[in-house]
């Protein structure tokens, strides 16, 4: 590996050492990663310009590539119908589209009580108090963890 | 709601002895990385539950260089 190393990206050398380590010791890469896999979390935290980070770690390999191709999937559906921003901006979008159950493509026809009485200052929050109300049932303390 | 009609793939990349638990060597996840033996073989037997999972067997010499290689149904 070392004779290779100087042609390799930072990525792909930090993937070789983990293989060369995986070939040395495969059973004690299966114990790291199952002894990981217990403290499996999201974070979340506020950043300094006020926005906030949500972040899982420690989870299976399998499902974050499929749950990351599923992102990318939603974000180009809100690139097509002509949502603002790069697809970063679209991912991001998509995320939390995807964990909250909301479609953030602009709704030609609304439907609902928002048809009567729209809220254009901020139909994002709108639909998330909406989403809340279904998700926390009444006389439940909702958003409290 | 976001409305269904997403279907994700995994590419796995892992020797047929760590398949066949002959050895225990690494697979490869593309975009990501190695992965142990051990998950290989659960990422496989999970793909080869799956119906749709398509198979592609990759003849390689001693160094590893791909020969040949061909896609199988499942």
């Amino acid at each position: 590996m070392l004779d290779r190393a100087s042609r390799l990206t930072p990525g792909g050398l930090r993937a070789a050492i983990a293989r060369a380590v995986m070939e040395v010791a495969p059973e004690k890469a299966r114990q790291r990663r199952e002894q990981a896999a217990k403290d499996a979390r999201v974070g979340r935290w506020l950043e300094d310009s006020g926005n906030a980070a949500l972040m899982g770690c420690e989870l299976p390999p399998d499902e974050v590539l499929a749950a990351d191709q599923r992102i990318t999937w939603w974000a180009g559906e809100l690139k097509k119908v002509g949502m603002d921003g790069g697809m970063d901006q679209l991912r991001a979008r998509a995320y939390l589209d995807l964990l909250l159950g909301k479609d953030s493509r602009p709704c030609p026809r609304p439907v609902g009580p928002q048809a009567a009485n729209p809220s254009p200052a901020n139909p994002d929050r709108t639909a998330l108090a909406g989403w809340s109300a279904a998700w926390f049932p009444p006389g439940s303390s909702a958003g409290s963890t | 709601m976001v409305p269904a009609g997403f279907v994700g793939r995994v590419n796995l990349t892992a020797p047929l002895v760590t398949l066949t638990d002959l050895a225990g060597r690494p697979g490869e996840l593309a975009g990501f990385g190695p992965v142990d033996p051990w998950l290989a073989r659960d990422l496989a037997a999970a793909a080869a539950r799956n119906p749709k999972t398509t198979w592609c067997v990759t003849v390689t010499d001693e160094h590893g260089h791909a020969h040949r290689a061909r896609l199988r149904p499942p």
